[in-house]
């Protein structure tokens, strides 16, 4: 009798669904997986539209999705907290980073306290996590997955062999591109409105000055203060925004003789839903060429 | 009576029990076909070891008993069952019944105990014929417990005579019965065996019941009893 | 013979009390070892099923027996001599899928186990009400402990008090049920599964508390130069909500967190001979154990305890037969006016035999219909029993 219930229950409610998906927690790997998987396998990234994927929280009937999927593919680096508390299955967690952790950055940590028996502790700080920004980190992250998956479906090894290839090349290539085009800031101070270009920074050789700058709020007299301080002393010229700041703020930055540039760190996909990684990056490009 | 072989025939019996303390002797005896005898003596003066003797339930240390033409002395005990069966029917005193058993099943009793008597539907239906003439065809599905004295003595007697039997032995057949009823079942013991050419010996003390028998045997002339 | 079975049929169903009495007699003398041969063959099947389906385990060094026991039926003492660096080291080697489990307390005396959530999929079983746990906080329920604590998803369910850490004051937590498990006839059923997460939670090993950065100042000792000292009055959660699951955090490195035991599948025989080469080249500390041969060691011993227990129910058995022959005995002489009758009125010898002969093999017949009967409901109730009877497990 309790045979009969478990195959009803089977066909209820299976723990296992759909075969040959990928799940991912931002979008660089969505663009990377998607790539090389040339449509044999589905690859999704559900985060909405308007949430930063770093600090999103996907709801259980999302979080059950990534339960299910075949492959998870994640950042490493801290990135997306809510994956250390989520109930996912670990042989089929895919840390992109891993090969790499020596060549993560830490960042300044947040306030120190004490309580229990383990003594000082902070939970601030940790690890910058737009690793993707780093070309050559992004390729180690590339091929991360395609490893992966070629050892998930070596039934597509050769297609996914294929598509990586192509990936692959056109980071390179970006990479290139991107230290050309950084090449006349090499050394020099950047100001960026949040420490989110960490990898671009140590890539092509910035001294990146960060703050704490939203893009819809003009920065108050204390901001300005601090802003004036770094352009004098570092000689500061440029100022790294991930999206357009207030107009009041770019005139602002404009008197101080600062250039806004435009550089989304691309966590969650981009306007364009047909654009690749590759594509993205070469804005960059693009973006500090023209200034 | 005519020149005819006795039905028993008992000569020169002499039995006692093991341990010795009782021993019996009787010279001769013998019932015919249809012959009614009533033995007629004091209780424990060995009458029904008599009756035993005469059925073959006991064998006598010598002489011979005659069943039917057949001596018992030479028979093994099965045979001498079978014999039995066949050809004795018993009343006893205490009317002998199996009380989870219903009238029928008692009646029928012989016939499913010995492989010398067949169940056949002649059984059936003569059983249904002598329960009517003995008055009781309504009471065959009622079990002893149920019925009066005098309806169960009339039960055994049905028993006793399906099998249709050349001799009934009738052991004090009415003790247990009040003197309506003893007279009542005497009558009707004494008519079966005239109407079936079977011979009854009946063992009593009831002297009131001797002008039904065709034969009186006082056993202590009959019998040596020490 | 016909006639012969209608008198003895007669005869029993007229003594009714006496019939029932011997043939409750026959049917618990009967029952008596096909129960015990049923238990032990319930366990036999049971536990070797189990060990089949888990073809290595990985633990610290000690008792297999006890890792068998803990890792595959949740029983007995725990002890997490792991910690997730074994985890990662093991995983790390690709030969195979590695489980990671963890037992240290216990919900109304069911096992409350964190496994990695693929330990659902390696043992195939079925949500039949419900969802998997996804967050921290949520559990799923066996099939018999939410029979018996009626837990339904949406219901919570406490841990004990006291656990294998005895962490003085940790505190138990509620943990939400999202599922139900369909039956499964082993030790799953009487679990409640959750997230490694959640069992280090239950464990007492993480802690939830307010942002220290704007803390009541009734709960600040000092603050200094972003040191923020708080005293015991902060709050510990003890229910894990969409509110306050982001302030849990973990002491300690993610590697030194505890396991009870991994499960391993390896990928094949070769993998399999790695694996156990590589651990025995590792030193003593740990152990690699198939249970498969700790379960048929175990079944020879309650094999050698079947014996004994065997020649004492042979004793019972003898000394209740001879019993039951008294009895008997004792009743054919009460029928002695019957036979005696039945002597008289010519009966074959050999039919009074046989009547008697076909009573007893009624009695007999019905007996062992009835001890039959009384051994089926072993397979009905008989897993919980040979559980207690085992394990202490209610």
């Amino acid at each position: 009798m309790r045979h009969i219930l478990a195959a009803i229950a089977v066909a209820l409610s299976p723990i296992t669904a759909a075969a040959d998906v990928i799940y991912t927690v931002n979008w660089p790997l969505f663009s990377f997986a998607n790539a090389i998987a040339d449509g044999r396998v589905e690859v999704v990234f559900p985060a909405p539209l308007d949430v930063d994927p770093a600090y999103w929280t996907p709801d259980a009937d999302t979080l059950l999705a990534y339960q299910r999927a075949d492959l998870v593919l994640l950042n490493g680096a801290g990135y997306a907290k809510w994956v250390e508390d989520a109930g996912l299955p670990r042989s089929r967690l895919v840390d992109t980073t891993q090969d790499v952790r020596d060549r993560l950055i830490e960042m300044d940590s947040g306030p120190v306290h004490s309580h229990g028996p383990d003594g000082a502790h902070s939970h601030g700080g940790g690890l910058a996590f737009t690793t993707w920004l780093d070309p050559d980190i992004a390729r180690a992250q590339a091929q991360a997955t395609y490893d992966a998956m070629a050892r998930r479906w070596p039934e597509h090894a050769e297609t996914f062999a294929a598509g990586h290839a192509v990936l692959d090349r056109q980071l390179a290539e970006i990479d290139a591109e991107l230290h050309a085009a950084f090449a006349p800031l090499r050394g020099r101070s950047v100001l960026a409105s949040h420490p989110v270009y960490q990898y671009l920074g140590r890539a092509v050789d910035l001294d990146l000055i960060s703050f704490h700058w939203e893009p819809d709020r003009t920065p108050g007299q204390e901001e300005w203060a601090r802003l004036d301080a770094a352009v004098e002393e570092r000689n500061a010229t440029i100022m790294l925004w991930e999206d357009s700041p207030t107009p009041e703020t770019i005139e602002l930055l404009d008197e101080r003789n600062v250039k806004v540039v435009v550089l989304p760190p691309l966590g969650n996909r981009p306007t364009h839903a047909d654009t690749s990684m590759p594509d993205v990056l070469r804005n960059y490009v693009d973006g500090i060429s023209s200034n | 009576m005519a020149d005819v072989a006795p039905v028993i025939d008992a000569r020169a019996l002499r039995f006692s029990y093991p341990g010795g303390g009782f021993r019996l002797s009787v010279d001769a005896f013998s019932a015919q076909p249809g012959e009614t005898v009533a033995l007629i003596g004091p209780s424990g003066c060995g009458k029904s070891t008599f009756l035993n003797l005469l059925a073959g339930v006991l064998r006598p240390d010598a002489g011979n008993v005659t069943l039917d033409g057949t001596p018992l002395s030479p028979l093994a005990e099965k045979a001498r069952r079978r014999l039995r069966a066949r050809a004795v029917g018993f009343v006893f005193q205490d009317f002998g019944l199996l009380d989870h058993l219903s009238a029928r099943d008692n009646i029928l009793h012989p016939f499913r105990l010995s492989g010398a008597l067949r169940l056949t539907g002649d059984v059936r239906d003569r059983l249904e014929a002598l329960a009517a003439r003995l008055g009781i065809a309504a009471l065959l599905d009622c079990r002893p417990q149920r019925l009066s004295y005098g309806e169960r003595q009339r039960v055994a007697i049905c028993r006793a005579l399906l099998s249709r039997p050349r001799l009934v032995l009738a052991d004090e057949p009415t003790g247990a019965l009040d003197p309506a009823t003893k007279r009542a079942i005497v009558d009707l013991l004494v008519e079966a065996a005239r109407l079936e050419g079977t011979a009854l010996v009946t063992v009593t003390h009831d002297h009131a019941l001797l002008p039904a028998f065709d034969r009186v045997e006082d056993f202590a002339k009959l019998a040596v009893v020490q | 013979m016909t006639g012969l079975v209608r008198l003895a049929a007669l005869y029993l169903w007229r003594h009714a009390g006496w019939s029932a009495l011997i043939m409750a007699v026959l049917a618990v003398l009967a029952a008596i070892p096909m129960v015990g041969a049923r238990l032990a063959g319930l366990a036999t099947e049971e536990m070797t099923a189990r060990a089949a389906t888990t073809p290595l385990i990985y633990g610290p060094a000690g008792g297999a027996l006890e890792l068998t026991l803990d890792a595959l039926f949740f029983t007995g003492a725990p002890d997490p001599g792991l910690t997730m660096a074994d985890y990662e080291d093991l995983a790390s080697q690709e030969l195979g899928t590695v489980i990671p489990v963890l037992r240290t307390h216990a919900a109304h005396d069911a096992p409350i186990v964190g496994v990695d959530v693929e330990y659902l999929e390696m043992r195939e079983l079925v949500i039949a009400e419900g969802r998997p746990m996804v967050l921290m906080g949520e559990a799923v329920a066996g099939a018999a402990v939410a029979r018996r604590l009626g837990l339904t998803p949406g219901a919570e369910v406490q841990s004990d008090a006291r656990g294998a850490f005895d962490i003085a004051g940790s505190a138990p937590v509620r943990l939400q049920i999202t599922g139900v498990l369909a039956p499964t006839g082993m030790a799953d059923d009487e679990a409640i599964l959750t997230t490694l997460r959640s069992a280090w939670l239950v464990a007492g090993l993480a802690h939830g508390h307010e942002d220290l950065a704007e803390a009541d100042e009734a709960v600040v000792l000092s603050r200094d130069d972003g040191v923020v000292v708080a005293n015991a009055r902060l709050q510990e959660a003890i229910r894990v909500t969409d509110v306050n699951r982001g302030d849990f955090h973990f002491h300690g490195a993610p590697e030194d967190r505890p396991l009870g035991a991994l499960l391993v599948f390896p990928h094949d025989a070769r993998a399999a001979a790695l694996l156990r080469g590589r651990v025995e080249d590792a030193g003593d500390a740990r152990q690699l154990i198939r249970p498969t041969e700790v379960v048929r060691m175990l079944l020879d011993d309650v094999f050698r305890v079947r014996a004994l227990f065997e020649l004492a129910t042979g004793v019972l058995g003898t000394a209740g037969i001879a019993a039951l022959a008294g009895m008997v005995a004792l009743t054919l002489r009460f029928r002695r006016p019957e036979f005696e009758l039945a002597r008289r009125i010519g009966a074959d010898r050999g039919a009074v035999v046989a009547l008697v002969g076909l009573e007893l093999a009624i009695l007999l017949a019905a007996g062992l219909v009835l001890a039959a009967g009384l051994t089926a409901t072993v397979d009905v109730f008989g897993r919980d029993l040979y559980l207690w009877l085992l394990f202490g497990a209610t």
